[in-house]
């Protein structure tokens, strides 16, 4: 998949209309991938903030567009930015939790709509069994089972190979399984 | 807990489930799952972990869009080779004082041709006088150090033949500053009068520069 094309223009199309100054392309450009974003930050264990983490990533991509060079689908160009900035954004909690004490009473943060939707989710059991599993299986498996992504892509976006990815995502399937008693 | 033992059919649900097969695949795969309780298992398995992750609520487009800034990139044609900031300054100043200097000299020009006959050897002495930037040669004056002083340049004192002007060389040579200082003198040049034009000879002090 070198291109989306959900509708009448592709990724490719969209892009090179709003290079050329249409800010609507950029809209539905965010339009068609927002909630994916939205679903990999989720999946990928962000409680907090996923609105801000999805418009990061898209103003990351928009303002270093020119080093797209469309060998990947832009989509999955959208996931590496993300997921950068989750490694980022985990690098930066571990830092705070090492330099800031954590007193009584220190108030939780606040929840948006989003957070407690989430937090809702979060108790089924499919969701719980998948929640459980290591951070790598859990990754490579959400990319294939709830982003649809090839082996190819997710090797391409998580920095391994596609037979690693494969066994993976196996060993994920294996592991759900045996969570939910199936 | 029963997996299917067709590693490629089992490899190949997800691809289903999203619609990623052709649809000959999707005929055969869709032919076995029927057939195999295991698969059948699997891929409802499938279903139901990706419609749990769909209950995320949707993200603000809008407050997203306008977040992204305007293209401001380059054009996607090819470019010349990039240039460094300094050098690009550089060759522009080179440029428009060399246009200048020209501008400047036509205008001398144009005056020299007026009905009132200019006085040749002051009209030598205006084409000679020293401009900066400009390099007067004379048959048998050397050719002046690169980074000289233009005063330094001039061709000879009293010397009253139309000295060649060579432009490119000097202007090339100069520093930034040097160049700066060139298209100041240049600006601060008496402009020439939209009247009936008149012979106009320019001394050193006139166009500002320091002996």
């Amino acid at each position: 998949m070198t291109s989306g094309n959900h509708g009448d223009e592709t990724d490719r199309d969209l892009i090179g209309r709003w290079k050329a100054g249409d800010s609507r392309a950029a809209s539905l450009l965010v339009e068609r991938h927002a909630d994916a974003l939205a679903r990999f930050a989720v999946s990928s264990g962000e409680r907090s903030e996923i609105e801000e983490l999805v418009q990061d990533t898209f103003v990351r991509a928009f303002a270093s567009i020119d080093s797209f060079r469309g060998e990947s689908s832009l989509r999955t160009w959208l996931f590496t930015i993300e997921r950068r900035l989750m490694l980022d954004r985990r690098r930066q909690e571990r830092r705070q939790k090492m330099t800031v004490p954590v007193e009584a009473g220190d108030a939780v943060t606040e929840f948006d709509a989003l957070d407690s939707l989430v937090a809702a989710e979060a108790e089924s059991r499919v969701r719980k069994a998948v929640n459980d599993l290591s951070p790598t299986q859990r990754e490579v498996f959400t990319l294939r089972v709830e982003q649809g992504m090839s082996y190819r892509e997710i090797a391409e976006l998580v920095g391994t190979t596609e037979g690693a990815a494969r066994v993976h995502y196996h060993n994920a399937m294996r592991a759900v399984k045996e969570s939910i008693g199936d | 807990m029963i997996e299917c033992t067709n590693a490629e059919v089992r490899d190949a649900l997800p691809d289903l489930l999203h619609g990623r097969l052709s649809p000959l695949d999707t005929a055969t795969m869709n032919a076995h799952v029927e057939s195999c309780a295991a698969c059948r298992a699997e891929l409802a398995l499938l279903r139901e972990i990706r419609a749990s992750s769909r209950l995320v609520a949707p993200v603000d487009v809008a407050k997203i869009s306008a977040a992204i800034p305007a293209y401001g990139g380059r054009a996607t044609t090819v470019e010349a080779p990039s240039r460094t900031p300094a050098a690009s300054r550089s060759g522009f100043l080179r440029i428009a004082a060399a246009a200048l200097v020209l501008l400047g000299g036509g205008l001398v020009w144009s005056n020299m041709t007026s009905e009132s006959k200019p006085d040749v050897a002051s009209a030598g002495a205006s084409l000679t006088a020293p401009v900066p930037g400009v390099v007067t040669s004379t048959p048998n004056a050397s050719t002046p150090a690169a980074t000289g002083s233009p005063s330094e340049n001039a061709a000879g004192s009293g010397n009253t033949e139309v000295a060649s002007l060579s432009l490119v060389e000097s202007t090339a040579d100069l520093s930034d500053a040097d160049m700066e200082q060139l298209l100041t003198d240049i600006e601060g040049m008496e402009a020439m009068p939209s009247a009936e034009p008149q012979s106009v000879t320019l001394t050193t002090d006139e166009m500002g520069i320091d002996q």
